[in-house]
């Protein structure tokens, strides 16, 4: 009979504690004044900051591996002792911080198939990115499936699912009492993490109505979230997309009321544009990068003053586009994971789904 | 009943539609507790407009950018506080008079969401039914039932424009009043400021380390026009570092401040927006407050009037010398 | 843990030299300071690089040196905003920081046997410059050289010391042109694309390479078409605002493609694939 791995829920908060001794553990951490969600450390916990397993993160889990503003390097402008003529730059580039490894616990489904993403973008090919390495690495992401689906979750539209571990390194599905293991993956690393809390992962064998529990839970999850929307094709959408692109006033008529903030790029969990800016203060200086944009009209302003993207349909368009199109002729797959933070954020009320819709539509 | 209303509004858009090129209003939305702002042009769109207790949005908002895209007039529904962002920019010169017609329709107070969220203890809210007096608020495993009076908007509380909007072009009356009991102007800014300064810098701090400078709240203002030539976004003059922390995002708003100063109709859209759920509307009714007590002033009220900041006087009474140092 | 090498942080080199091209564009000449990447230093004709003063940022310009060349490396820089204007008022001897080569290069090996036309507007010579050296070195494999070269005012013209020689030497064909007539100008008169109408290039056997301005690219495209040059050979290098050079800032990009990683050169036919307008 097949084994059962499982955590009593009743021992969740023991389990977290003692990891928190050997690993940094963030996890979905509520504040109670203003209700937001977003991954912290385990230590911030108080009254006021509570653990919440139930809700999306306002911010997606990017916060922690390409956080909002980094330094790349610092500069300091020297003279040269025995040659006052010449000014010598000085580069100091930022050590690999002795960072303690990670564990991130409660993450869904779709954050995990966004970190995935970012993986593919700052991990893969010639230039790999060492600032998202020196954080990423020696993380362990322990994800939690979706038993409740909420009205803005379509994961299941664009190939994911709300029990779809992807690249996480243990995967939970939550039936009430206990939080069953269903995904583990191979590696030593994981092996010895069982091995060292092992008083804490459980085991028995499977029966009939744990069996019929999880099934049960997952079928209606993955009913309730593909009630939220259609399935989407990455090659239809792709196709659909290039013969609407040069469709001016549908993209006019179906972004007008876009105000062009960045309140859907910043709580994107696939959305990793940055900036790159100089500052300096007497001899000493840093360059850093941030996140940017694409809805922004600075973003392709050239010195020249030429916009290439001068209007708001066009920004709108490129980034419908990058996620829709231009990710899936890179990477093979659609840039968005179905979570429905931008629909959540948004201002004046744009849904994704709705947008893509009227173009398939068109 | 809202029906009445709403079917008020749909013939007096009727009647419009042919001499405006565009009109701006609310209709449905599928996540509760919001609507969307909804463009038209065509008599067959009519039936999408709505009018309730949710129409929270400023759709001034769209009035600066959008006349200036468009040849023709365009038609905007507003609430009577609304009408206020639409006054303040043409007496700013920044919207002409002719290119915009306002609809105004006499309000009976809006719902500030924020305010159910938190009445919820902030659980997601899946779906909402509204009816005159109450509304009815589920979340995923409870349902909630609320009295509308107690989750009106701030501004509702002190408004006194709601069948008596300062300026339109049409109105539109609204058989149910606005029945709340009266709060004292700013009298949450004096409440908040006997906590001391400390404990308002200390608050702070703390609101701003979720601010992520997404810009909504500048761009959602239906007086920043200045969305993109913004200060705070140029390379040259570079005044404001691009990094995004709290440090920045305090400075950020020091700069909405400024720019809004003796401008803001206090409508809320910039609190309402925040993905960081701060209370920016605090600040900007500061500035206000202050404003009010050296010109007399109120933004938004008189369309022939110049904004006092926008102009001089050789003596100013309420300015006093040695009160600036 | 993998050793990754960290491509956002430029390497010191020291302005050697500078000279005054127009009156708004300058070259410089740079030298890397670490003596062991110097040696090792290889790009291709038409890869870019992005030049720091640190404190102010970091701009992309072209090696416009000859990529046979190993003492500097070259670039013309125009000031035209925050960081160009620092760069022109650096003087020789100082410090910049370098991060190059990055991007693609011009197919030259596909070019071979073909006869080649080269059009250039303004600074656009920039990146035609190492192709032409190149080329002309290597002149045994190709056809005939042409270089159509168009600029506002006969002080607009960079790298005359180049254009002279290369008239003198025969080995390419130079025509020049300016916008409007002016006192002792003997060359055509006219805008870059009704001289080329004018001129009536054949397409046989021949590949065309367009740089210049946006709107310059547009127009003489048009003509190249009208004189049934085909897609695959007509090539052009792009402009877009850049960050990070490397494919990771998103910042660059035309449709799926990215300037700084899947360009800056293009053949028509590619650039005919993407959906999003590149001009
Ligand atoms: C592949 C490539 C090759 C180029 N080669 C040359 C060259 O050889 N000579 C030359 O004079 N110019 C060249 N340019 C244009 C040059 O990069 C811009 O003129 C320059 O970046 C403007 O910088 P700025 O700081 O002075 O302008 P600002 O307007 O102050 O710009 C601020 C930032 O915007 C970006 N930016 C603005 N305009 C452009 C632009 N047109 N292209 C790219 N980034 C821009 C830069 O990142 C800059 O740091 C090239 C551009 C590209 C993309
Ligand atoms: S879609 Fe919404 S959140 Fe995104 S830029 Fe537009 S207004 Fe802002
Ligand atoms: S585009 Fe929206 S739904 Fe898709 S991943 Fe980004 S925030 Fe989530
Ligand atoms: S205050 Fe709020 S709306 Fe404004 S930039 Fe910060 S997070 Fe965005
Ligand atoms: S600052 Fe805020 S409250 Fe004032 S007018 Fe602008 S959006 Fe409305
Ligand atoms: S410059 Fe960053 S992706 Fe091209």
């Amino acid at each position: 009979m097949e084994k059962l791995i499982y955590i009593k829920k009743e021992s969740l908060k023991n389990f977290l504690e003692k990891i928190s001794k050997d690993y940094d553990v963030y996890l979905p951490i509520q504040n109670k004044k203003n209700g937001i969600i977003n991954f912290d450390s385990i230590n911030i916990l108080n009254e006021n900051y509570i653990m919440n397993l139930k809700e999306k993160t306002r911010q997606s889990l990017k916060f922690l591996f390409f956080p909002p503003y980094e330094s790349l390097f610092e500069f300091e402008y020297k003279k040269d002792i025995k040659n006052p003529e010449v000014t010598e730059i000085a580069l100091s580039k930022p050590g690999n911080s002795n960072l303690r490894e990670k564990v991130i616990f409660g993450i869904k489904p779709c954050d995990v198939r966004g970190i995935d993403y970012l993986d593919l973008v700052f991990n893969s090919g010639n230039n790999k990115d060492p600032y998202y390495l020196n954080k990423r690495e020696n993380t362990i992401i322990i994800s939690i499936g979706c038993s409740i689906v909420y009205p803005d979750c379509f994961c299941t539209s664009i190939g994911g699912s709300p029990f779809n571990f992807g690249n996480a390194n243990i995967g939970l599905l939550d039936i009430g009492s206990d939080l069953i293991v269903t995904k583990l993956d191979e590696s030593e690393k994981i092996k010895k993490f069982i091995a060292d809390y092992k008083d804490f992962f459980e085991k028995k064998d499977m029966d009939d109505e744990t069996e019929n529990k999880i099934n049960e839970i997952v079928l209606q999850s993955n009913k309730t979230c593909s009630t939220n929307w259609k399935k989407i094709n990455p090659e239809n959408i792709t196709a659909k997309m290039e013969s609407t692109f040069k469709e001016d006033a549908l993209w006019q008529e179906i972004t007008k009321k876009c105000i062009s903030c960045a309140a859907c790029t910043y709580v994107c969990p696939t959305c990793v544009c940055f900036n790159i800016a100089d500052e300096q203060k007497d001899k000493k200086g840093e360059r850093y990068r941030c996140w940017d944009f694409c809805t922004n009209y600075y973003y392709t302003l050239e010195a020249s003053g030429h916009n290439p993207r001068e209007k708001i349909y066009q920004r709108y368009r490129n980034k419908i586009n990058c996620k829709y199109n231009y990710f899936i002729k890179r990477n093979k797959n659609l840039y968005c994971v179905g979570c429905g933070r931008c629909i959540d954020v948004c201002p004046v009320g744009m849904d994704i789904r709705e947008i893509v819709s009227s173009i398939i539509s068109f | 009943m809202v029906n009445i209303l709403e079917n008020k509004l749909k013939e007096k858009i009727s009647s419009l539609i042919e001499e405006l090129e565009i009109i701006i209003g609310y209709s449905e939305s599928k996540a509760p507790l919001k609507i969307n702002p909804v463009f038209i042009k065509t008599k067959e769109e009519i039936d999408r407009l709505i009018f309730n207790n949710l129409c929270v949005n400023n759709l001034a908002t769209y009035s600066y950018y959008l006349s200036a895209d468009t040849k023709g007039k365009i038609g905007i529904i507003l609430k009577p506080c609304d009408v206020k962002s639409i006054i303040q920019l043409i007496s700013e010169e920044l919207l002409i008079k002719n290119k915009i017609k306002t609809i105004v329709i006499g309000c009976n107070g809006i719902i500030d969401y924020k305010k159910i969220n938190k009445a919820v203890n902030y659980q997601k809210i899946i779906s909402a039914k509204l009816d005159e007096n109450n509304i009815t608020v589920n979340t995923i495993d409870k349902s909630f039932n609320f009295k509308l009076k107690d989750f009106f908007a701030q501004k509702c509380y002190v408004c006194n424009i709601y069948d008596n909007p300062p300026y339109y072009d049409e109105f539109i009356e609204n058989d149910l009043k606005l029945n709340l009991e009266k709060k004292k102007e700013y009298e949450d800014i004096e409440e908040f400021e006997k906590s001391g300064l400390e404990k308002i810098y200390k608050f702070w701090e703390e609101e701003f380390n979720n601010c992520i400078r997404c810009y909504a709240c500048r761009n959602i203002c239906p007086l920043e026009v200045c969305r993109d030539k913004c200060i705070a976004q140029l390379d040259e003059p570079h005044w404001q570092s691009h990094k995004i922390n709290s440090s920045e995002g305090k400075f950020f708003q020091l700069i909405r401040i400024f720019h809004l100063a003796g401008r803001c109709t206090e409508c809320g859209e910039c609190e309402r927006v925040c993905p960081a759920n701060i209370e920016l509307l605090k600040l900007m009714k500061k500035v206000n407050q202050i404003i009010l007590k050296l010109f007399d002033y109120r933004p938004g009220l008189i369309l022939d009037m110049k904004p006092p900041l926008l102009t001089f006087k050789n003596v100013e009474q309420n300015i006093k010398d040695e009160e600036l140092i | 843990m993998e050793i990754v090498k960290n491509l956002l942080i430029p390497q010191i080199a020291t302005v050697k030299k500078i000279i005054n091209e127009t009156t708004n564009i300058i070259s410089l000449q740079i030298v890397l300071d670490d003596n062991e990447s110097l040696k090792n230093f290889k790009f291709e004709p038409g890869q870019f690089g992005q030049i720091s003063v640190f404190g102010v940022g970091e701009s992309t310009f072209v090696i416009n040196s000859s990529p046979l060349v190993k003492e500097y490396l070259q670039f013309s820089v125009m000031k035209t905003g925050v960081n160009t204007t620092a760069i022109h008022n650096l003087s020789e001897g100082e410090k910049v920081g370098l991060r190059a080569p990055l991007g693609n290069w011009f197919p030259y090996k596909d070019m071979e046997g073909r006869n080649i036309l080269f059009i250039a507007g303004g600074i656009g010579a920039a990146p035609l410059r190492p192709l032409i050296f190149y080329i002309i070195e290597n002149k045994n494999k190709y056809k005939n050289l042409t270089l159509l070269y168009a600029a506002r005012t006969p002080e607009d013209f960079c790298f005359q010391y180049d254009i002279n020689k290369w008239k003198n030497s025969g080995d390419i064909k130079v025509i020049q042109t300016i916008d409007n007539a002016c006192y002792g100008w003997q060359q055509e008169v006219g805008l870059c694309p009704d001289i080329l109408e004018k001129l009536k290039p054949s397409f046989e056997n021949t590949v065309a390479v367009v740089c210049g301005p946006p709107i310059m690219i547009k127009y003489t495209i048009e003509v190249l078409k009208k004189l049934k040059f085909s897609d695959e050979a007509i090539y052009t290098t792009l402009e877009r605002r850049m960050k990070c050079g490397i494919g990771k800032c998103g910042r660059c990009n035309i449709g799926e493609k990215f300037v700084c990683t899947d360009g800056p050169v293009f053949s028509l036919k590619e650039l005919n694939k993407i959906c999003e307008n590149f001009i």
